[in-house]
């Protein structure tokens, strides 16, 4: 039949029309995960990698829904999901480095900024990350957040509870944030 | 102390500059993994099931048929080696008097609170070589012996017509168990163990014959019509040897039936009141 993508019951994707969602939608999605890893950009890029091609398989289901929804719910129950955590304990060695910094200027206090702000996210548990990320970075509701991650919404304000107090005492961010302006440095020195 | 606009605003700050390299080809290659991989575990599932499948019929086929259980349940005394009877399941039911023990036993075997045959019928019980132990005490059944024996001093049985027999069973009230039996006037008189309730329930008697017996039902309230019984009644001495251990209780039924020997007999020769005590002691 022309024009039909289903083949043996596995439905492919339109290529223009998900070239357009992946390209609209990865941006934020990396940014979410790199959120989620706490600066682990590499992780990151393979998780919002491996949402995108869980929403390629179910494109003909999801297309006509909020497909974005799909591939951040689907970002972050792999997140969370315990196997990965597993394979994920090997550490990975990478020879380049895959993040990319914003252009212009001397980044050296953006680099320090973000590495004080996702080392206070790195002192939080999985949950409590995705909690704050889907809460202040995806501005979900706290009813939303709980059907996102499949618990209660009392789960949900007593982990987001926990996650600011721990990140309000967080030493690299004491001092309140300031963009631009670094409120602490990894090793007690300016890099 | 960071505020939770600070918070928000420092994530969204904090990622602007983060650019992802993902490209749509390498979403593409990686979902024709995966299918590649779920189709993979289909087909290694269904080749797992399909090898443990056939495993398993292969060794059903080649693992030997235990055979069917078959041996006779045998009814010990409490002592454990010596063998009051067995009886198999092919066996009839009711062809000597101390078979008719057995029927006690299967009753309290499959209604007994306590029993692990509980339930089962009576049929799979013979079949299965259950063995019951401590269902009567030697020591009390060469009581009885005596005590219906006419040949022995002190004997109830002593002075009493030719024509009458003596038969007994002695019940231990509360479980319903065989303590001691006594078949009758050579073992083939009629006795408390000559009524039982069957696997409904049922209050069953044994009518004695020349020709052997027949099971029929007892009339209401455990006599038949046309019986035609004495009834005497024995003590046992407790000081005996084959007494019940200490904490059991003691045998209430220390009663000789006596019957016209050669006789027709309708009924196990038990009033109400025993009909209504076995039945108490016995059903569930």
């Amino acid at each position: 039949m022309v024009g039909d993508t289903r083949t043996r019951g596995f439905s492919m994707a339109d290529p223009d029309e998900f070239a357009q969602f992946v390209s609209a939608s990865s941006q934020r999605l990396f940014r979410a995960a790199c959120l989620l890893t706490g600066g682990d950009t590499a992780t990151a890029d393979d998780l919002v990698a491996d949402a995108l091609a869980r929403v390629y398989l179910a494109w003909s289901r999801i297309r006509s829904d909020d497909a974005f929804a799909y591939a951040r719910r689907t970002l972050v129950n792999r997140h969370l999901d315990w196997r990965r955590m597993l394979r994920r304990r090997a550490e990975t060695l990478t020879a380049t480095v895959p993040e990319h910094m914003a252009r212009g200027g001397d980044h050296t206090h953006d680099v320090v900024q973000r590495d004080s702000v996702m080392r206070s996210l790195r002192g939080l548990t999985r949950r409590e990350r995705a909690v704050v990320v889907l809460r202040y970075f995806l501005d979900l509701s706290e009813e939303a957040t709980a059907a996102e991650l499949g618990i209660a919404v009392g789960t949900v304000k007593s982990t987001n509870a926990r996650a600011l107090a721990k990140l309000r005492v967080s030493p690299d961010l004491a001092g309140g944030y300031r963009p631009g302006v670094p409120t602490a440095f990894p090793h007690g020195d300016r890099p | 102390m960071m505020s939770i606009e600070e918070l928000r605003r420092a994530l969204h700050h904090e990622t602007a500059g983060l650019r992802a390299d993902i490209p749509t080809a390498r979403v593409r290659r990686r979902a024709q993994g995966m299918r590649r991989r779920r189709r993979g575990i289909t087909v290694a599932t269904i080749f797992t099931l399909t090898l443990a499948v056939v495993g398993g019929a292969y060794a059903i086929r080649i693992k030997p048929i235990p055979p069917a259980v078959t041996g006779p349940t045998t009814l010990y005394y409490s002592d454990g080696t010596t063998v009051l009877a067995r009886l198999g399941a092919d066996d009839p039911p009711l062809t000597t008097p101390v078979r008719l023990v057995f029927n006690h036993v299967f009753d309290e075997l499959s209604h007994g609170e306590d029993s692990p045959l509980r339930g089962q019928s009576w049929r799979r019980s013979r079949r299965g070589g259950t063995p019951s132990r401590r269902r009567s005490t030697p020591g009390l059944s060469r009581c009885w012996n005596k005590a219906a024996d006419e040949t022995v001093d002190g004997s109830v049985m002593t002075g009493q017509p030719a024509d009458l027999q003596a038969a007994g069973v002695v019940v231990e009230p509360g479980t319903g168990r065989v303590l001691a039996y006594y078949g009758g006037h050579e073992g083939l008189g009629i006795d408390y163990a000559g009524f039982y309730f069957d696997q409904n329930g049922e209050a069953t008697g044994a009518r004695s014959v020349p020709a052997g017996r027949d099971v029929h039902g007892l009339h209401p309230g455990g006599r038949a019509e046309g019986g035609h019984l004495a009834e005497v009644t024995m003590a046992v001495d407790a000081a005996r040897p084959g007494r019940p251990p200490s904490g059991e209780p003691d045998p209430q039924h220390e009663h000789v039936l006596v019957q016209p020997a050669g006789q027709q007999l309708h009924a196990a020769g038990l009033g109400p009141e025993h009909a209504e005590h076995v039945r108490s002691t016995t059903s569930p």
